[in-house]
């Protein structure tokens, strides 16, 4: 693998995750953005609780935690 | 005031004919485009379209917007966001007229309020870009997104075409503009255009705060603006993403404190801001 970095060529899409844990969507296609826009949107609690109610265990291990609160 | 259909298509031919011996942007080549020769830019005679989206984060009178995207520049900037299709014009698609009037179409039924033309540098694409505005609606609110760094026979073709200018103005001095755009000449080119602009339609002048360029690029702009364009509307852009590599290119982020100084900084200079 090479140290230099990767040079973007015609068609690729880049997303880079910064050190503090931001991530930068770099001129992004419509389909970039719109993912962009839903990660943006949709708070993290609010996306646990979504795939909570369509899993049965994950609604068990939530529960737990918040028992542990 | 804006030109009829005719009058543009009549534009068109004759930019596209202009291409024999190419004076699209300022740097002049006078390559035969027609015959496929290439200058700086690397493209043909034909136009080149590598994206459309319908945009809501662009200055707010201009949202949602919908851009498309053509490829090909005339600055070599290397913290270019979309450098490949800079670098590479001719792996994007040519231009097909009526896909793109029907992608217009949707946007519009989707909320689009401005047709928003930018790349690269779209001047470099003018001839195709008058062909397809000759068969819009004429109520289209067309933006002009650019560099400026064009030609005064570009400018002229431009004239009662844009509603709006969107000039992304960068860096204040020749030192500065050669080693980050590769345009010693630029800020001379791209401030004429932008006053020649004032006179053609609405303006807004957006600046890319850079890392390290606050004395040399950042302020003097600025006063240049208040001095000689006061009226018009600033778009401060304090989201500078740093190439992968460069030579010249800032590689840091940019700071919240100079953001905020940068506002601070505009107001001090009395000008408009705009977000």
């Amino acid at each position: 693998m090479t140290k230099e970095p990767y040079k973007r060529e015609p068609g690729d899409l880049e997303i880079r995750v910064l050190p503090d844990g931001r991530f930068v969507l770099v001129a992004p296609d419509q389909e970039l953005m719109d993912l962009g826009k839903t990660i943006t949107e949709s708070p993290a609690e609010e996306t646990c609780d979504e795939r909570n109610a369509h899993d049965p265990a994950q609604q068990e291990d939530s529960k737990t935690s918040d028992a542990a609160e | 005031m804006k030109i009829d259909a005719n009058a543009i298509a009549s534009r068109a031919t004759a930019a596209r004919q202009s291409l024999s011996s190419c004076d699209s942007c300022a740097r002049h080549c006078a390559v035969n485009r027609l015959a496929g020769d290439t200058g700086f830019c690397g493209l043909d005679a034909q136009t080149h379209c590598f994206r459309e989206m319908l945009h809501d984060a662009e200055e707010a009178p201009l949202n949602p917007s919908h851009q498309i995207y053509f490829s090909g520049c005339n600055l070599r900037c290397e913290f270019c966001s979309v450098l490949e299709w800079v670098e590479q014009p001719q792996a994007a698609a040519a231009l097909d007229v009526t896909q793109v009037l029907q992608a217009i179409k949707r946007r519009r039924s989707q909320g689009a309020r401005t047709l928003n033309l930018l790349g690269g540098e779209p001047a470099l694409s003018v001839h195709g870009i008058l062909a397809l505005l000759a068969r819009l609606d004429p109520d289209t609110r067309v933006v002009w997104n650019s560099n400026m760094y064009y030609s005064d026979l570009c400018a002229q073709w431009l004239d009662g075409v844009v509603d709006i200018f969107l000039a992304d103005l960068k860096c204040a001095n020749s030192r500065c503009s050669e080693r980050l755009l590769g345009a010693a000449d630029y800020c001379d080119v791209a401030r004429a255009n932008i006053q020649d602009a004032a006179q053609q339609g609405d303006v807004i002048i957006r600046h890319l705060l850079m890392p390290g360029h606050w004395d040399c690029c950042f302020v003097p702009t600025l006063a240049w603006i208040a001095d000689q364009v006061p009226d018009i509307p600033v778009s401060l852009r304090l989201d500078y993403i740093p190439p992968a590599q460069g030579e010249f290119a800032p590689m840091t982020y940019t700071r919240h404190a100079d953001r905020q100084a940068a506002l601070d900084m505009l107001e001090q200079f009395n000008l408009k801001g705009i977000s």
